[in-house]
């Protein structure tokens, strides 16, 4: 089969996965379900691994493959069409791959669900591939923006799956309205591009771009910008994120993991032509990243329900991707968004056989003393927990290495890539204190006298694989790419994606490692005994003990929800209902009953309607033509 | 060929008229059929890239006045003719047996269908007043007879009053186009196209046309008569109401307005009002269904909002604009067609048209629930399904126009989701503060023992019906179809009957 085919295919599969899922969500039996749900994307995974070995052997010549004209306008011209390069072909695998893992898993885990429900599940989970894919392979910023917007549908249609919880309703709305403003900000960016280019393919975009920054680019860089901090969950429109924990957990491990949230990293890839000239917007990238990294971080710490805490910490971790591709590391921050698709993965279904087992309980509180009776999810979660932390040899410490290595050797006199590094560095210090407290609670110690179920049993198979391979992979993936460590060591990441990126421009040297290589070390530090000792032990008083008022300001996530209902949500409400009282309804509305009052108070049109109105209205239209001709004839002559 | 497409509908409704009643249904739906067919058969052998009219049909009158009975199609008004057959297909099957007097509604909705449809096929400006008349008059008699709520006859009074005034401004417009377009003393549309009246005289024709057609379509500030008329029509009646009265001011904007008057300018060039007004009908519709309890008046007002993005996209005056707006005019007509259908489904199974009082029926109708989230997807622009398409051009339009205007109309796009899904998910999900139990749980817990046999039954109860769903399914399939493959549509408008201001490539 030839390429192009193959990679429709990858498209196409998924998609008439959740079709057929969805049409026949009443009918279909569950065992053809637990097929065509994972089967398509594992389908679709081995064609992007066809694609794989293509963009191996041909060293990295992109492909642009033309199906049909969507659209075609005067001088917009969006064909369909898709783009096989390096960076699409990495994000697919880790689409597929981590997203395969995560639609097997569930499996076990939706099986209490009724038939209809288990069916819409894996509609919406395949919808959510195939949104998912469209989005990295889109080769033209129409089809872009479809596919982003297709990603924001399924995320509402799975937080909100359980929509017997009106918290969960009420959660789906709010991600799907912040998305949309990011779509506007994609689409206002598209316009931005298009008038100044003429075109909306990134071929096109990027062979007419100019070689200088110039406003009309910032324009477009920032309002894509909006975009992707609005999908991923950055400051200021992340709200969204942790109440979309009203999904069920496997929902959460594949819009944190291996789809969505990165999606905002992967624009800012894919449109790094742009994002080099502008050098402003580009800036903002890298603050916004490291702000959201350190802000979510610290939110972590005091939250007690396991998968807000796993929340959290994806907004921080996918900050740290958008330092890393906002200082030009771009290679950085896709190793990092890889690592991390594996081990925030293995978080949330770890965390989902936990939660299985305890009756869906997700209060940390409330477990305790998990290490000796679920041994296998515990020491997969460990895993999972340590690579979070960056700890050695586990892959997150490979990836965040990098990316704080290269921010900090980066050479720019301002000091920006280094501030970057410094909140970065503060950053990794609380992700091992929280990702530390998350471990001892849940799982260290006595069990809570609260636990819902005193012997939990052991997670299923279907379940426990994926859990494993995860586990694996975390263990294992980072020595694909070592110079974190040993410089010059391989970096097979970063040679992948040269193609697509360029070299990374500036020299990292050993000693600029060295510094970095102590966020290890402090992060180690911080994640076992210090956590230990607060939480479990109780050594020192704990802290939000001393500081109350700190500890309301963080368990309220700084006010900004509150703050947003304040700003926008209830002038808009309030707005509506003024405008409906004060001027629609007794205005605008009440014209024709004016008009209508006047009629019969002058011609006694009522009395006339009941003769027949139709006599009348013939009256008065041929009464007025010829009025309107008299004056015509008259203002003529 | 032509003449066929809106005489087989009145040669439908005469047949309705003497036929026994139990042929009522069965008559209407194949005069409709024909009619959809006819118009298919149209659309497959168009030409596109053709300037002037295509199927032409062209009988003199009155020639002293250079009045002709005058029939063409163009890529423009084929998707107009197409969506007029289709939805009055639609409203013929959604009349069903319960509606009171069927065989004269039946009549009256075949008799609306060839009054618009000559409004779209009129290539003579009289000819194209008479239908605009024509029209008016069915649609009088199916709001005032067939009206719901407490006082319809009131509704269709303001409706007929509104729209009388816009008609007689329109009359006195013909007539003044007739005297002043370059003493060419003829109503062939595009003769007078090609000689525009002095830009003074345009001015003061563009207002009273403009009025007319800015109270039909409706725009912003002219919406007045709009709640309260598509609060008291039925849902049959709604769907070509909604769907396609609002279209014949929408399609005479582009067609008449910025066809015959290029240069309206007096004193100032007024270019921007327009589109102004649309921007202004794209927030306001969008605030006011936020504010509305009502189901039908919150979908009311969305189509206030999305009417906007056709006024903004006629008169930006650039390709993308105005191809926007036609292919939003198809969009908007399929979209509000059905969301007045569900809306009316859901009411009928509620007892109730109160937002407040409708929570959780999705277990109950999974089937509609899950077509409802189509169309209110599809509703609020969704990229992926047909609105966008629309949306997305008429806003690039704006944009290379005057880009402020783009971006404060994106307020539509945000504030669309939002009463479009407190709409849907209102209905349908659970009510504020409510943790209920999962429809079905407890009887897979028991495994399939009584209770799951229970369960099993309830959710059939109050779910589409079969007729319902054949009723619906085109239209969502429309949807689908231009959101993946809107080049179908556009492709064709490279076909002209005469050329705009500014030309289409």
């Amino acid at each position: 089969m030839p390429l192009q085919a193959i990679t429709l295919v990858i498209l196409a599969l998924p998609a008439a996965g959740s079709a057929a899922l969805g049409l026949g969500a009443l009918k279909v039996p569950r065992r053809l379900v637990q097929v065509v749900g994972p089967g398509t994307v594992w389908v679709a995974f081995l064609c992007s691994l066809v694609l794989f070995m293509d963009q191996f052997a041909n060293g990295g010549k992109p492909h642009d493959f033309t199906y049909w004209t969507w659209l075609s306008s005067g001088a917009l011209q969006v064909p369909v069409d898709l783009f096989v390069d390096r960076l699409s072909v990495f994000m697919c695998l880790v689409v597929t791959g981590v997203g395969g893992l995560i639609v097997t898993y569930s499996n076990g885990y939706m099986e209490h669900e009724t038939d209809g429900s288990y069916a819409r599940f894996f509609c919406y989970m395949d919808l959510f591939i195939t949104s998912m894919l469209l989005l990295v392979l889109a080769g033209n910023l129409v089809l872009l923006i479809v596919g982003w917007a297709g990603v924001g549908l399924s995320s509402y249609l799975l937080i909100g799956f359980f929509y017997w919880r009106w918290s969960a309703v009420v959660a789906a709305r709010k991600a799907f309205v912040m998305n949309v403003i990011g779509d506007v900000g994609m689409i206002l960016g598209t316009f931005v591009l298009f008038a100044a280019y003429h075109s909306v393919t990134y071929r096109g975009i990027f062979a007419a771009l100019p070689r200088t920054d110039s406003p009309l680019l910032e324009l477009a860089a920032f309002l894509f910008l909006v975009g992707a901090v609005a999908k991923s969950a950055q400051l200021p429109l992340h709200t969204w994120l942790p109440d979309a924990m009203e999904g069920p957990t496997p929902v959460s491990a594949l819009i944190h993991a291996a789809t969505m949230v990165t999606a905002g990293v992967y624009l800012v890839g894919r449109l790094h032509p742009v994002y080099d000239l502008a050098w402003a917007a580009h800036g903002a990238v890298a603050l916004i990243g490291a702000v959201t990294a350190l802000f979510a971080a610290s939110i972590a710490i005091v939250q007690t329900d396991i998968k807000r805490v796993l929340a959290y910490s994806t907004m921080s971790q996918i900050g740290y991707m958008f330092l890393a591709v906002g200082v030009g590391a771009y290679a950085a921050g896709f190793f990092h968004l890889m690592a991390h698709a594996f081990f925030k993965a293995l978080l949330f279904l770890g965390a989902g056989n936990v939660i299985h087992a305890m009756n869906d309980e997700q209060d940390m509180r409330r477990y305790g003393g998990l290490w000796g009776q679920m041994r296998g999810t515990s020491i997969c979660f460990l895993v999972g927990s340590l690579s979070l932390a960056g700890i050695i040899p586990f892959v997150g410490f490979w990836s965040k290495e990098v990316v704080l290595g290269d921010a900090f050797s980066k050479p720019d006199p301002s000091g920006f890539p280094q501030a970057m590094w410094a909140i970065g560095f503060a950053t990794a210090v609380l992700t091992g204190f929280y990702t530390g407290r998350m471990w001892w609670m849940a799982f260290a110690g006595r069990p809570s006298p609260e636990r819902p179920v005193s012997r939990p049993h052991e997670a299923q198979a279907v379940m426990m694989v994926p859990v494993v391979v995860l586990a694996v992979l975390s263990t294992v993936g980072g020595f694909l790419q070592i110079n974190a460590g040993f410089h010059p060591g391989w970096k097979l990441i970063e040679d992948w994606l040269t193609p697509t990126f360029g070299p990374l421009p500036w020299q990292a040297r050993d000693l600029e490692y060295f510094p970095t290589a102590a966020t290890l070390l402090l992060a180690g530090l911080a994640f076992w005994p210090i956590a230990d000792a607060f939480y479990r032990r109780r050594v020192w008083s704990v802290w939000s003990e001393r500081l109350p008022f700190l500890q309301r300001l963080l368990e309220r996530k700084y006010y900004l929800d509150e703050l947003y209902d304040l700003l926008f949500v209830r002038p808009m409400d309030a707005a509506a209902e003024s405008g409906d009282h004060l001027l629609e309804a007794p205005v605008i509305d009440a014209a024709p009953t004016g008009v209508a009052m006047t009629a019969r108070g002058s011609a006694g049109i009522l009395s006339l309607a009941e003769n027949g109105l139709f006599r009348t209205y013939v009256l008065v239209m041929l009464g007025a033509a010829l009025v309107g001709l008299v004056i015509l004839l008259v203002v003529r002559g | 060929m032509l003449t066929a497409i809106w005489l087989v509908p009145v040669a439908g409704a005469l047949a309705v008229w003497l036929l026994p009643r139990r042929l009522t249904l069965s008559t209407g739906l194949g005069a409709s059929l024909v009619a959809l067919a006819l118009s298919l058969a149209v659309a497959v052998q168009l030409v596109p890239g053709h300037h002037g009219y295509q199927f032409e049909e062209n009988v003199p009158w009155v020639p002293q006045l250079g009045i002709s009975y005058h029939l063409g199609v163009d890529g423009i008004s084929l998707w107009l003719v197409l969506l007029n057959a289709l939805l009055t297909v639609v409203a013929v099957l959604v009349a069903g047996r319960r509606v009171a007097r069927r065989r004269a509604f039946v009549a009256l909705i075949l008799l609306m269908e060839a009054g618009m449809a000559g409004v779209f096929l009129a290539a003579d400006l009289l000819l194209f007043y008479v239908f605009w008349e024509a029209q008016l008059i069915p649609a009088y008699f199916l709001l005032w007879l067939w009206g719901e709520g407490d006082r319809p006859g009131r509704a269709a009074l303001q409706f007929v009053l509104y729209t009388l005034v816009g008609s007689l401004l329109a009359l006195v417009g013909v007539i003044g186009e007739y005297l002043y377009a370059g003493g060419a003393h003829t109503f062939d549309m595009a003769t007078l196209a090609a000689h525009p009246p002095a830009p003074p005289i345009q001015f003061g024709l563009f207002i009273l046309f403009g009025l007319a057609f800015a109270i039909k379509l409706p725009l912003f500030p002219f919406h007045g008569w709009l709640p309260d008329a598509y609060a008291a029509a039925p849902a049959p009646v709604l769907v070509v109401f909604a769907g396609v009265m609002g279209k014949t001011g929408a399609y005479a904007m582009l067609r008449i307005l910025t066809g015959l008057f290029p240069h309206p300018v007096l004193w100032w060039n007024w270019d921007t009002v327009v589109p102004v007004l649309g921007m202004v009908a794209i927030g306001w519709g969008a605030l006011m269904a936020l504010a509305q309890r009502d189901l039908k008046l919150v979908v009311a007002y969305s189509s206030v909002s999305h009417m906007g993005f056709i006024a903004l996209g006629i008169f930006v005056l650039n390709q993308q604009g105005q191809q926007g707006a036609v292919l939003q005019m198809v969009n908007h007509g399929v979209i509000i067609a059905a969301l007045f259908l569900l809306v009316a489904w859901v009411a009928a199974r509620a007892g109730t048209r109160d937002r407040s009082a409708l929570r959780y029926l999705a277990p109950q109708m999974p089937v509609l629930a899950g077509v409802f989230l189509i169309v209110t997807l599809a509703a609020l622009g969704l990229p992926g399904l047909n609105s966008f398409v629309g949306e997305f051009m008429t806003l690039l339009g704006a944009w290379q126009f005057a880009p402020w205007l783009a971006v404060v109309s994106c307020l539509g796009l945000v504030l669309a989701p939002v009463y479009m899904l407190r709409l849907f998910q209102g209905a349908m999900y659970a009510g504020r503060g409510e943790q209920l139990a999962a429809p079905g749980a407890h009887a897979v817990a028991a495994g399939h023992g009584p209770g799951a046999q229970a369960a099993g039954t309830v959710p059939a109860r109050g779910d589409l019906s079969a007729g319902e769903l054949l009723a619906i399914t085109p239209l969502v399939l429309v949807m689908f179809l231009i959101g993946l493959y809107p080049n179908l549509l556009v492709q064709a408008m490279s076909s002209l009957a005469f050329a705009l201001p500014v030309p289409w490539k």
